[in-house]
């Protein structure tokens, strides 16, 4: 039986998706290009669009709707001060995960 | 809906339509914010558009579980306040007690012998009891509708099943007790008045249920920009996306 990937990364998108919005305002389908270019291969803007609004809701981002060049006005997502706070806390506590996962994985190398 | 969201609909393909035409009917009937469910539904719809022109697949963008996809869209997205919600009760209780009287009036003009109503010029005569009943008919036929539009992702026939069992059900009991309580008590309307009056609350009530799904869209909208003007501010960072945007 394989392991279920989905589970795994639906906590950890929502701090990617803040990093990517943290460095530059951005909008679904860019965000969604830069998380394929890191190796999130399996993902979709369904994936991404709700986690999105989630994070709005919270208020960690804003968005601003703007003229798009397609249809209707598209949306613009810009990180807030209370997602910035959000993101330093996920970055910390994904670096202590990942650092005891991997602790964990390597006993059977000792 | 907005006439910018109208007209990219147009530009959908047929399949897309009918994709967001299920998502429309399921997210319409959960209660949320007049004004953020139009600007979700103008993002799905942009999502669409940009993916027929990137010669994508919409489903594919979607993912396989349009229901979840939908019910993730629902649970993140301001629902109505409780005055929106008691104006939209309010609102369909007037369709149905409005529209069902003038309905009456005419059946009872047109089919003299079959129905305990009258009527004298624009005066309306009819046994209390009969006027609930058909209200409480046509409350559960627009109930049905919107039950039904709720399980867009469920097995339609099933759906249809339950509802008309429901339906079948409320009329014998509503038939029944309508008579036990109200007799033979007859009520007079003047149509013409009714007319109005129905048109003036319908109309009232459909402002009042925009300007207070704006206003708290508006509030929200205003709390947005403050916290992006407040992170612009102290990150000093240029916000126009206008300069990369693809």
């Amino acid at each position: 039986m394989n392991f279920d990937l989905s589970q795994l990364m639906r906590g950890t998108l929502e701090g990617c998706i803040l990093k990517i919005i943290s460095c530059q305002t951005t909008y679904g389908y860019e965000i969604l290009k830069s998380l394929k270019l890191f190796g999130f291969q399996d993902i979709s803007e369904g994936t991404i669009y709700p986690l999105l609004l989630r994070l709005e809701k919270q208020d960690n981002i804003v968005a601003k709707l703007l003229p798009s060049p397609l249809g209707p006005k598209r949306k613009y997502y810009s990180i807030t001060n209370q997602g910035l706070e959000y993101l330093h806390s996920f970055e910390v506590s994904w670096v202590n995960l990942s650092r005891a996962v991997a602790d964990v994985l390597g006993l059977a190398g000792e | 809906m907005t006439k910018d969201l109208k007209a990219s609909l147009k530009l959908l393909t047929k399949e897309n339509k009918k994709i967001i035409s299920h998502m429309e009917r399921y997210m319409g009937a959960r209660h949320l914010n007049e004004v953020c469910y139009d600007e979700l539904l103008s993002d799905i719809v942009g999502m669409a558009l940009e993916c027929q022109e990137r010669g994508e697949k919409f489903f594919d963008a979607v993912g396989m579980d349009y229901e979840l996809f939908c019910h993730e869209l629902v649970i993140n997205t301001p629902k109505q306040s409780m005055p929106e919600q008691i104006l939209s009760g309010v609102i369909w209780v007037l369709y149905c007690t409005g529209l069902v009287v003038p309905l009456l009036y005419v059946y009872s003009i047109l089919f003299v012998n079959f129905t305990p109503a009258t009527c004298n010029g624009f005066l309306f005569i009819a046994p209390i009891a009969y006027l609930i009943k058909y209200s409480v008919v046509a409350l559960i036929l627009v109930m049905g509708r919107y039950f039904i539009k709720r399980s867009t992702y469920k097995a339609q026939s099933v759906v249809l099943a339950v509802y008309l069992f429901i339906f079948m059900i409320s009329i014998i009991v509503v038939d029944n007790l309508a008579y036990t309580w109200f007799g033979k008590n007859t009520f007079e309307i003047h149509i013409v008045v009714w007319m109005l009056i129905f048109l003036v609350l319908s109309v009232f009530s459909q402002v009042a249920k925009r300007l207070t799904a704006l206003g708290i869209a508006y509030t929200k909208r205003k709390k947005e920009s403050k916290a992006a003007n407040m992170y612009t501010q102290m990150s000093g960072k240029n916000e126009d996306p206008h300069n990369d945007a693809s």
